[in-house]
C-alpha cells in the first residue's frame, strides 16, 4: 500500500515541471534576441533546417545564440548547486562561492596564468592549450580557497569568523591581483579585466564541451552526496552518530564545489550572486530542505536567473550589451538582502 | 524479566575519558571507569557541571575517543564496528537543537533511517512505517508535516527522540534530554524514556541535572562525582545517603518529608504546626523554605494552628506572648520572615 507522506507531496515534481517549462520558454527567448533580427516563427526553421534559411541566421544561432544560451543555462545550474553546496556544508545561509572567497581564489589563478605567465603561453599556436592551462589554474585557485576555508573551519567553530575571513582573504586577492596588474602589460591587462565583467558569450564550442563534462561531472559527485548532504543538515555530532563519514563526505562535496565554482568562472568570469540566492529560492519555492528535491531545483532556478541575466544584459539597444556580472549582482543583491530581513537570526540558524 | 538472562550489552573497562588540546594546552581526564549496561536498563548519570558527564556520554556513543581502556559493546571493542553497523547499535540525542529552515519533522526522523538505506537515501515501505511507529510512538504523530522551527522547544526535543526511536537501535544515549524544557515537559520527557525503556526494551542512558525526577524514573543512578561513579537503584543511593557526596559544598540536601531535593539553610529556628494533613503539607513546606524547622509540638518561638473558621481557613499563631491570625500562607510567612528574626 502506498501512502502518501508528508514532505512528498505531488506539488514538488508538479514544481518542477513548471520550472521546466520557464526555463525552456526563457532560453527559445534568449535564442530570438540580439542584435541581428531572427524572426520568432523563424527560429525553429532555422534549428531544425538550418540548410533552409539565410546562413548568416544559421551562422549567428549556432555559433553564437545557442552555445550562450546553454553556457547560462550550465553555469546558472553549476553555481547554484555550489551555492547548495556551501550553505549546507557551512550549515550557513549566506555562505556561497563569491562569499567564501572561492571565486576570488579562482580569480586569482585565472590573473596568475593571464597576467603573470600569460606572455609564456600567449603564443598563437597555444590558444587551445590556454584555454585548458586557465581552467586548470581557476579550478586550483578555488580548490586552494576551499580547503584554506575548510582548514579554518575544523579550527574556528564560528561561523560569522569564517564568512569574515572569506571577505578578508577576497580582499588580500584583489590586492594581489592589483599588484600583477600593475606590472603587466595592456592587452593582458585588457583580457582580465574583461574576464573580470563575466561574459557566457565568449566560448567556443571546444570550450563549451569542455565546460559541460567538467558541469556533468560536477553533477555527479554532488548526486553522490545528496544523501550525505541531507545528514550534515544536522551537525557534526548527529552526523557521527548516524554513521556519516563526515572527512570523506567534506572532501567529496568540496570536490564537487571546486570543480563547479571553478570551471565556470574559469570560463565566464566571476559571476556573483548565484550561487547566494538560487538555493534560497529553491527553499522558499518547495519548502523543503532535502536536497533531493533542493538540487533539482537549484539547477532549474539557477539557468532560470542566468538566463534572464542574460536577457537583462542584451536590452540596451544595438550591439552594446552589459557585463553579466552587473546583472547578477543587480538581480541577486535584493534576494540576499531579502533573506538577511526576513531571517534575522542568522547565527541561531547555524 | 529472569535476572540472570538480562546480558550485559556494554562494558567499559579501565575507561579513561577526556581530551587533549595541544594548543591551548588544557587537559581534562577523568577515569578509569569499570561499569557496565545490562540490556533494558534505564540509567541516569548525575554529576555537577564540568565533571566530564558529556564526555562520558560521547566516549561511550564513539563520538569521542577514550584516553585509554575501552567501550565493549556484545563483548566487542566498539572500535572494531564499522560506522554504519555502530549506528544501528546506539542513537545518540545531544544537547543541540537542530532548527533548520524549512526542515519538515518527517524528513528530520527520516534521516534516523540513514544508517538502513541506500547510497541516494531513499526510503523503503518499511523506513516510512519506522518513521510513523517513531511519531507514534513520542505521541507527536500530529507533528509530522511541520516544519522544525514551528516547534516548541519540548516538542523539538520530542522529534530528537523519534529519530533517535527511526534509527532503531538497541541503546539509546541522550545528553541532557531535558535541558531547555519547561518542568511538565521535562516529566513527559524522563516518562516517556521510562516508557520506552519498558514497552520497546529499549536501553536508555542519560545525563541530567534533574535530580527529582531522575531518581523517580531511572532504575539505575550513576553519581559521577571527581573520586569516581557511584552506580545503585535511587533508593540504594538514597538510603546509603550516597547524594550528599554531590551537594559538598553546596547548600542542597534530600529532604525525606518530602521526597525531594532542597536547599539546606543557615540557621534553623523551630516552630510547631498542627492542622489536616494537607495544610500541614503546604504550611511545612512555606516555613522550611524560610528556614524553619517544623515539629509537631509546640516548641521554639511558638506554634501555628490552621482551623477552619466558618469555611474559611485561618493559621493562628501563638508565641506565648500573643495571639495572631493570618489569612493565608504569605501572610503567615511575611510576618515570620520579618518579625521572628
Amino acid at each position: 500500500m502506498k501512502q502518501i507522506h508528508p514532505g512528498k507531496g505531488p506539488h514538488t515534481s508538479l514544481l518542477i515541471i513548471f520550472l521546466l517549462a520557464i526555463a525552456a520558454f526563457l532560453f527559445m527567448l534568449d535564442l530570438v534576441t540580439g542584435p541581428v533580427e531572427i524572426p520568432f516563427r523563424l527560429v525553429f526553421t532555422t534549428l531544425l533546417h538550418p540548410g533552409s534559411v539565410d546562413p548568416v541566421w544559421k551562422q549567428v544561432m549556432f555559433d553564437f545564440r545557442i552555445p550562450k544560451a546553454l553556457t547560462a543555462v550550465v553555469a546558472g545550474s553549476a553555481l547554484a548547486v555550489s551555492g547548495l553546496q556551501m550553505q549546507t556544508v557551512f550549515r550557513n545561509p549566506l555562505a556561497g562561492p563569491d562569499v567564501l572567497g572561492i571565486s576570488s581564489g579562482a580569480g586569482l589563478g585565472v590573473a596568475l596564468v593571464v597576467l603573470g605567465f600569460g606572455r609564456i603561453f600567449s603564443g598563437g599556436e597555444m590558444l587551445y592549450i590556454s584555454g585548458w592551462i586557465q581552467i586548470a589554474a581557476a579550478w586550483a585557485g578555488a580548490a586552494v580557497v576551499l580547503f584554506l576555508v575548510m582548514a579554518v573551519s575544523l579550527r574556528v567553530r564560528d561561523i560569522m569568523t569564517i564568512l569574515i575571513l572569506g571577505i578578508l582573504f577576497g580582499s588580500a586577492v584583489s590586492a594581489v591581483v592589483s599588484i600583477l596588474q600593475y606590472f603587466s602589460e595592456q592587452a593582458m591587462l585588457k583580457t582580465y579585466v574583461i574576464w573580470t565583467m563575466g561574459s557566457l558569450g565568449s566560448l567556443t564550442n571546444v570550450q563549451l564541451n569542455v565546460l559541460l563534462v567538467s558541469i556533468v561531472t560536477g553533477f555527479i559527485i554532488s548526486v553522490l552526496s545528496l544523501k550525505r548532504m541531507n545528514i550534515l543538515l544536522t551537525g557534526e555530532t548527529y552526523a557521527r552518530s548516524l554513521g556519516l563519514n563526515q572527512k570523506s563526505s567534506r572532501i567529496l562535496i568540496f570536490l564537487s564545489t571546486s570543480i563547479l565554482t571553478g570551471s565556470v568562472t574559469a570560463f565566464c568570469g566571476p559571476i556573483g550572486f548565484v550561487g547566494i540566492a538560487v538555493p534560497h529560492l529553491a527553499r522558499l519555492l518547495f519548502r523543503s530542505a532535502d536536497h533531493k528535491v533542493l538540487f533539482p531545483g537549484s539547477i532549474l532556478l539557477g539557468a532560470i536567473m542566468l538566463l534572464i541575466s542574460d536577457l537583462v544584459s542584451q536590452m540596451p539597444p544595438q550591439d552594446t550589451h552589459l557585463p553579466v556580472n552587473a546583472v547578477t549582482a543587480l538581480l541577486g543583491i535584493p534576494i540576499v538582502m531579502w533573506i538577511i530581513f526576513k531571517n534575522q537570526r542568522l547565527v541561531s540558524v547555524s | 524479566m529472569d535476572h540472570k538472562n538480562k546480558k550485559n550489552i556494554i562494558d567499559l573497562k579501565e575507561l579513561m575519558i577526556g581530551y587533549r588540546t595541544q594548543h591551548t594546552r588544557t587537559s581534562f581526564a577523568y577515569g578509569p571507569i569499570n561499569l557496565s549496561i545490562r540490556s533494558g536498563d534505564m540509567i541516569a548519570l548525575i554529576g555537577r557541571n564540568g565533571i566530564g558527564k558529556s564526555s562520558l556520554l560521547r566516549t561511550i556513543a564513539q563520538l569521542q575517543n577514550p584516553l585509554g581502556g575501552n567501550v565493549r559493546l556484545f563483548g566487542k571493542e566498539s572500535d572494531r564496528y564499522g560506522r554504519r553497523e555502530l549506528a544501528q547499535i546506539i542513537s545518540f540525542v545531544s544537547t543541540e537543537i537542530v532548527s533548520i529552515q524549512n526542515l519538515k519533522v518527517y524528513d528530520l526522523i527520516s534521516l534516523g533511517r540513514a544508517p538502513y538505506t541506500n547510497w541516494l537515501g531513499k526510503l523503503m515501505d518499511h523506513d516510512h512505517s519506522g518513521i510513523q511507529s517513531a511519531l507514534d510512538k513520542v505521541k507527536i504523530p500530529h507533528l509530522g508535516a511541520k516544519f522544525m522551527h514551528q516547534l516548541s522547544d519540548g516538542e523539538r526535543q520530542k522529534v530528537m527522540i523519534a529519530r533517535a526511536l527511526a534509527q532503531d537501535t538497541p541503546v539509546i544515549i541522550l545528553d541532557e534530554p531535558t535541558a531547555f524544557l519547561d518542568l511538565p515537559s521535562r516529566y513527559e520527557v524522563l516518562r516517556l524514556l521510562n516508557e520506552l525503556s519498558i514497552r520497546e526494551g529499549k536501553t536508555i542512558l542519560f545525563s541530567t541535572h534533574d535530580l527529582d525526577i531522575a531518581i523517580h524514573e531511572a532504575d539505575i543512578i550513576w553519581l559521577m562525582i571527581s573520586e569516581g561513579i557511584t552506580e545503585g537503584a535511587p533508593e540504594d543511593l538514597l538510603f546509603k545517603k550516597q547524594f550528599h557526596k554531590l551537594f559538598l559544598n553546596s547548600c542542597l540536601e534530600y529532604d525525606q518529608q518530602s521526597d525531594g531535593f532542597r536547599l539546606q539553610k543557615g540557621s534553623q529556628k523551630s516552630i510547631g504546626l498542627k492542622g489536616t494533613e494537607e495544610s500541614v503539607h503546604f504550611t511545612g513546606k512555606a516555613l522550611r523554605r524560610i528556614g524553619f524547622q517544623v515539629d509537631g509540638t509546640n516548641k521554639g518561638i511558638g506554634r501555628i494552628e490552621i482551623v477552619s473558621e466558618g469555611g474559611k481557613i485561618v493559621w493562628i499563631l501563638d508565641t506565648g506572648a500573643e495571639k495572631q491570625v493570618f489569612q493565608s500562607i504569605y501572610e503567615l510567612t511575611d510576618y515570620l520572615k520579618y518579625n521572628c528574626k
